[in-house]
């Protein structure tokens, strides 16, 4: 199991005024070449679970185990952790800081004492990978515009080769287009075999992209199961602060106005589809 | 009857040691009580044209004229400022106080506001936005959602006359995002203030009075947003989408279905599909 998490529990700041209970026994586990999502209201605790699940935060109690080692572990090899799990924080492009693309995409492998070739190598193919053009890489990060920063970010991590990659809002603040992009460049990554956990607030990219959700609200996992699975509990999402893909509102409110819609439906091609064959057209012409 | 309340004539923008100009040629009107929706690719020139409607940054050439004040002076400047509030994209940079109703009253102390009427707007303020329980936290203690609906009301608390809200919403969950943009329709509605909305989200633009698209600077498209997202190709090639309803729409009119043209939200499709039912 790549990542498994048990009971865990994160307090800021314990004993002042100001504690936070961010995290309250959150249990969790993310399969072998899952893609995942997390969702749930700002402030119920997703950054602050996945900064967990590369050794970042401690926890007491609960306990946290990637590829089968427990994080709390005194003996465990954070270096092994943080080589496996890649994580991509926030607005990660703020923490670009070298003066050259290819030296900021360089500075992870280059902790990992690689032959310098090795180094280059992972350093180009990353770059590549994310679908920047070669000729970037000599440029400085702050030239670039936010999407294609983003895309430096992310090459960084993915230089690091991890088989856990985790993503905190990766498309937040993109155009459309650059939306459209991440998100694809996030599932050819999964699609190579690389497991992956999406935080996000939009529903409608996570009912695109994910296997199975995990909803966080107030510290606590709400629900968990497929999109379908999720969606269909729509009016208690509301009520997290949450919602459904706009399809699948469409789905429930016909399915009130008596449409015969089957429950679950939330992708564009299957409520066309529903809808279609509620209005005897279903065999004319497949959506 | 024409009341216009922004009036820019050829602004141009260049960041000093910019190769090109940031905002291009600028020209465009908006009424006292219009909600316009701005759109555009990354680096189209969106928060800048932001900054030069609230005097933050000052046209390198053109003229613009805010609330009927052409910005000259320092003291211009603050006229603006005040008159023109801004909602930024990143909240930690405009979260100054050590406690969230401090923050919402920052404006106000400046402008010289009795404590007892900054008491009552900030409180007004923080309950509009769903934030009155943590009038006594910390900023620092909030999630990144939690600061922007404190930076809104720290806004809303200076009551001006036009509010730019630079993509406000794009840390906010799903409900926190409705209910900053609904709070902002009704400041609209009710109020009469014109709102600036920027977003990257077309649901949102769909529901503004009018759009501008912008690209490389330059306003590339304008109109109510039926017109505009009804040219599909143009708005794709500006890095943009339209609203997931008109896809629907598309599929079903392909599959035969008799739809008008120009839906655009659930419940637009709701009531014409249930005309066909
Ligand atoms: N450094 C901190 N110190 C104190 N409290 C914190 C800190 N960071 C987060 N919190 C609190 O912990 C809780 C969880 O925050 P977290 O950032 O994990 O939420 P989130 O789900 O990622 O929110 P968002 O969707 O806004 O990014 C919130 O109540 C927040 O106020
Ligand atoms: N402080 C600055 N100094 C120099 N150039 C800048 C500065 N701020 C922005 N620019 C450049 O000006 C252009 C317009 O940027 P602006 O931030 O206005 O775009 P935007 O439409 O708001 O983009 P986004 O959707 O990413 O927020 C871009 O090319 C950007 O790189
Ligand atoms: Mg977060
Ligand atoms: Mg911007």
């Amino acid at each position: 199991m790549p990542i498994e998490v048990k009971n865990l529990v994160h307090v800021y700041m314990p004993g002042t005024p100001f504690e936070a209970h961010a995290l309250k026994g959150v249990s969790l586990a993310v399969r072998d070449g899952e893609f995942v999502g997390i969702i749930g209201h700002t402030g119920s605790g997703k950054s602050t679970l996945i900064s967990h699940l590369n050794g970042l935060e401690k926890s007491e109690p609960g306990a946290v185990f990637v590829n089968g080692m427990d994080l709390g572990d005194k003996g465990a090899d954070l270096i092994a952790v943080r080589r496996a799990v890649g994580l991509v924080f926030q607005y990660p492009e703020y923490q670009l800081f070298e003066e050259t693309v290819a030296k900021d995409v360089a500075f992870g492998p280059s902790n990992l004492k690689l032959p310098a070739e090795e180094i280059e190598r992972r350093v180009s193919e990353a770059i590549l990978r994310v679908g920047l053009d070669p000729s970037v890489s000599d440029k400085s990060p702050f030239e670039l515009s936010g999407g294609q920063k983003r895309r430096v970010a992310i090459a960084g991590v993915l230089a690091m080769q991890p088989s856990i990659l985790i993503l905190d809002e990766p498309a937040a603040g993109l155009d459309p287009a650059g939306r459209r992009e991440m998100l694809s460049l996030i599932r050819n990554i999964h699609d190579s075999g690389t497991t992956v956990v999406m935080v996000s607030h939009s529903m409608d990219d996570v009912g695109r992209c994910c296997d199975r959700l995990f909803v966080l609200n107030r510290g606590e996992i709400a629900f968990s199961g497929t999109p379908a699975e999720v969606f269909l509990h729509d009016e208690a999402l509301h009520g997290m602060g949450l919602d459904v893909p706009e399809c699948a509102k469409l789905a429930n409110r016909l399915r009130r106005e008596g449409f015969d819609i089957p429950e679950g439906l939330f992708r564009e091609e299957e409520v066309c589809a529903a809808i279609l064959n509620h209005l005897g057209k279903g065999g004319k012409q497949p959506c | 009857m024409s009341n216009p309340i922004i009036e820019a004539h050829n602004v141009c923008f260049q960041y000093e040691d910019a190769a090109a100009p940031a905002v291009k040629d600028v020209s465009l009107t908006v009424e006292a009580g219009e909600f316009v929706a701005i759109l555009g690719r990354n680096g189209s020139g969106k928060s800048t044209f932001a900054k030069l409607l609230n005097a933050l940054l000052l046209p390198t050439g053109g003229t613009l004229r805010v609330n009927g004040l052409e910005a000259r002076t320092e003291d211009d400047c603050y006229e603006v400022r005040r008159s023109c509030g801004m909602v930024f994209q990143n909240p930690d940079n405009q979260i100054v106080a050590t406690i969230v109703e401090e923050d919402c009253a920052f404006g106000l102390e400046n402008l010289g506001t009795p404590p007892e009427e900054i008491r009552r707007r900030v409180d007004e303020a923080l309950l509009d936005v769903g934030m009155a329980e943590q009038a006594g936290a910390s900023p620092s203690m909030l999630s990144g959602g939690q600061k922007q609906r404190v930076a809104v009301a720290g806004v809303l608390a200076m009551r001006p006359r036009i509010i730019v809200f630079d993509e406000s919403t794009a840390m906010l969950d799903p409900v926190g995002r409705r209910d900053v943009f609904e709070l902002a329709r009704r400041l609209n509605r009710e109020e009469g203030i014109t709102i600036v909305w920027i977003t990257h989200f077309m649901e949102e633009a769909a529901l503004a009075d009018r759009l501008l698209v912008m690209d490389r600077g330059r306003v590339a498209l304008a109109g109510a947003p039926r017109e505009v997202f009804a040219q599909v190709d143009r708005i794709m090639k500006l890095g943009l989408d339209v609203p997931e309803m008109m896809k629907l729409a598309a599929r079903l009119r392909r599959a035969g279905v008799k739809l008008p043209e120009g839906i655009m939200t659930v419940d637009e499709m709701a009531v014409e599909l249930c005309r066909l039912k």
